[in-house]
């Protein structure tokens, strides 16, 4: 099997359809957001889910790790993801 | 600060933290702030094994022990010791949420370095097992090192087995040492620090073994169906915003209909009492400070108190059963739009009631420069004090006006205080520069249904500590009214001559019976002389002072006495007009201050009360800071006078130039 190359800054959370599942590569932002992103559990190789979006198309609620977390468009375009599903056996 | 043994409550916001307090300390609970900031602390006693007493802190819930809020930082100084008010606890509770026990258990990772005796209470194991989550308790405990114990907080359950192992861990420990880092979760954090992001690692290790831990632990379940399917409504494009117009119309509609006459019982309730009170006294002086200052005061402060406790009711309901996180995503969009952020909404929606609780409930806005701008343009939304002003005035002025067409203006009013807040937030956010947008990281919890308990304890405690707080300075304020509009008094010449005016020109109301004429006569004469002793006194004379700054909006010095007044509380206005206009209290006799006010002329004979008068009137009560509570509160919640100086010159100013625009084109 091939391993694309993990990441690709065109594809973040942001660009997640409706419904759409990805998992996390990368997670940039100034070092106070990072760090309250990666707390909150958006660690790279987590998987998660574009739940829905707000009435007014912002923010997003994704769902992942058993909660559903919303994050405005501008903060999850700082989380990468990675291309197709190819990163797997990182969680159960 | 007490020698007692401290023991403290960690855990993650909407964990059940606040459920398992109320279960552990029962109604033996203070609610106080810690010193210099508004962030609520919640102490609590209990009884340990030995017999002996023990405090426990309800910290601010908090994601980690790296702050980002000035909630999350006072949970994390308390625990790390270095809050100078706030002893270091012995002993640590951690709660955590058995249905998001990833995030939970970050938190008890950075807990578990913290060098203190641990105790893990796990809540919510009902509802994550609805779901099919199933956690192994005692593989959690083993793998933690630390007592695990699962607890139903508001049904009682494992509360006895929690206290016990509380406990032990304080016996087991002389308060020096905590159980230790777990060797696994040491591994972990080691394992990852390899690469050249420290913060990544560090974090990435935590979870890396959270995930082993959960893995050999908990049987995984699936998401929450019911939250979901709610969420697909109350989030949807079109109902949701409808259901969201339903819901803020609904609690406006109650706030009115209901808080209005219970308001007005409450008033005349406490004045009725204090005039019973001093039925057998003498008139004079004391008897006028206690029916005119101190019960005047208090009915100004418990005049407040069906509003904000049905405002508290309403909150607590939206907040507990998860809404209110839904309400902030909703409107994020539009409140990002004018430099606030979607967490200003709450403390917004509070300040339709009153400003102060709204500006109290910005202290969950992480970023200082959002939470700034929300107490800022607070005061601009029309507060429940404002009501009794519009009523008059709308009353008085549009009397002649089809019932829904007065309403339209007091919806105009309350439009034009919103329009205000969000335009002053757009220009604040402008002028400061703006910098990129502050994050909005928020969780969703699922949809929970609210413990009546629970709700009534926390309508309780938020309506106490406003009462605390905005009581004291409208009581002192109700004093110092009293005192500037009794003093100096006239002197005897000047009632002598006053009552021989009177006399010359005072004529019978046509229809007065002939055994009540000597009574009509002298309630007049006392009304009219009331008048006269205001005038003469300092707010009298304020009054005048003030009157060449306020002429150019179309008011005289009646209506500074008024405006002097409305400093203590604005619906004071209402009152201060009726001593002026010499018709007593109006509580009981609106219509009396409203004919009273239409028959007043000036010199030249043009009436003094002119339609663009009361527009003008009423536009400075939607836009003017009159409220010194809410001025002592924002310079407490800020920490010093800059923003409270600054929001009561820019408002007032604002007011003054919006009301000199509305009278030159209305005049």
């Amino acid at each position: 099997m091939v391993i694309k190359k993990a990441m690709s800054s065109s594809h973040t959370l942001a660009d997640l359809p409706k419904g759409g599942t990805g998992t996390v590569a990368t997670v940039g932002g100034d070092p106070r957001l990072r760090r309250r992103l990666l707390e909150m559990g958006l660690t790279p190789g987590c998987p998660l889910t574009l739940v829905r979006r707000a009435p007014l198309g912002d923010p997003l609620v994704f769902n992942l790790r058993g909660y559903d977390l919303s994050l405005r468009s501008a903060e999850a375009r700082l989380v990468g993801l990675t291309t197709g599903n190819l990163v797997a056996g990182i969680r159960p | 600060m007490s020698d007692l043994r401290t023991i403290a409550l960690a855990g993650n916001p909407n964990c059940g933290k606040t459920t398992l307090f109320n279960a552990l300390t029962g109604l033996r609970q203070r609610v106080a702030n810690y010193p210099g900031i508004t962030v609520e602390k919640k102490v609590g006693q209990i009884r340990l094994g030995d017999g002996s007493p023990a405090e426990v802190i309800d910290l601010p819930g908090t994601y980690s022990l790296v702050p980002t809020s000035p909630d999350e930082q006072v949970a994390a100084e308390v625990l790390f010791g270095q809050r100078a008010d706030t002893k270091r606890p012995d002993a640590v509770v951690a709660v955590i949420d058995a249905s998001t026990l990833a995030r939970g258990l970050f938190l008890v990772s950075q807990l578990l370095e913290l060098d203190r005796p641990l105790v893990v209470a796990l809540t919510m194991s009902d509802i994550a097992a609805r779901r099919g989550i199933v956690v192994d308790d005692r593989a959690l405990e083993a793998a933690l090192g630390v007592p695990v114990i699962p607890v139903v907080g508001h049904k009682g359950v494992g509360v006895a087995a929690l206290r016990s192992a509380v406990d032990r861990a304080l016996e087991g420990n002389s308060g020096s040492t905590g159980a230790g880092v777990p060797k696994a979760l040491a591994k972990a954090i080691a394992a990852s620090s390899t690469s050249t992001d420290p913060l990544l690692s560090e974090i990435g290790g935590r979870y890396a073994w959270i995930d082993a831990l959960m893995a050999a632990s908990v049987r995984s379940g699936t998401k929450s169906h019911l939250t979901e399917r709610v969420d697909g409504f109350l989030l949807h494009r079109v109902f949701g915003l409808g259901f969201f117009a339903l819901i803020m119309g609904s609690l406006f509609i109650t706030l009115f209909t209901l808080a209005a006459p219970l308001m007005d019982a409450c008033s005349s309730g406490v004045a009725a009492l204090g005039h019973w009170l001093t039925a057998s006294m003498a008139d004079g002086d004391l008897k006028s400070l206690i029916n005119d200052g101190i019960f005047a005061g208090v009915g100004g402060v418990v005049v407040f108190i069906p509003q904000i406790a049905l405002l508290f009711l309403f909150l607590s309901l939206l907040e507990d059963s998860g809404y209110l996180a839904r309400a902030a995503v909703l409107m994020d969009r539009l409140l990002c739009k004018v430099g606030l952020h979607g967490k200003s909404f709450i403390p917004l929606l509070s300040a339709f009631a009153c400003a102060i609780p709204g500006i109290m409930a910005t202290r969950t806005i992480d970023s200082r420069r959002e939470r700034l701008i929300t107490i800022l343009v607070a005061p601009f939304l029309s507060c429940s004090a404002r009501l009794p002003v519009y009523a008059l005035l709308i009353a008085a002025f549009f009397h002649h006006l089809p019932g829904w067409q007065q309403g339209l203006i007091m919806l105009a009013l309350y439009l034009l205080g919103i329009f205000a807040a969000f335009a002053v937030a757009w220009l604040a956010t402008k002028i400061r520069g703006r910098v990129a947008s502050t994050p909005f990281i928020l969780e969703l919890p699922s949809y929970k249904l609210p413990q009546p308990r629970q709700v009534a304890l926390q309508v309780w405690q938020n309506a106490s500590a406003f009462l605390t707080k905005a009581g004291t300075t409208i009581f002192a304020l109700s004093i110092v009214i009293w005192a500037i509009t009794t003093y100096p008094k006239p002197s005897a010449e000047r009632i002598t001559a006053d009552t021989s005016t009177f006399t010359a020109h005072w004529q019978a109301p046509a229809d007065t019976p002939a055994d009540k004429l000597a009574e009509v006569r002298q309630d007049a004469l006392d009304k009219a002389l009331a008048g006269k002793a205001l005038e003469t006194s300092i707010a009298g004379h304020l009054g005048h002072f003030i009157e060449p700054a306020i002429a150019p909006l179309g008011f005289d010095w009646k209506m500074g006495i008024g405006l002097v007044g409305a400093f203590a509380a604005r619906e004071v206005f209402v009152s201060t007009l009726g001593i002026v206009y010499a018709v007593g209290d109006p509580g009981d006799a609106t219509d009396g201050l409203q004919a009273e006010m239409l028959a007043d002329r000036k010199p030249d004979g043009s009436p003094v009360w002119t339609t663009a008068v009361a527009t003008s009137m009423l536009v400075w009560f939607v836009l003017a800071m009159q409220c010194i509570s809410t001025t002592a509160v924002v310079r407490r919640e800020t920490g010093g006078w800059t923003w409270p100086l600054l929001q009561l010159g820019g408002m007032n100013v604002l007011a003054w130039i919006a009301c000199l625009i509305t009278y030159r084109i209305l005049a």
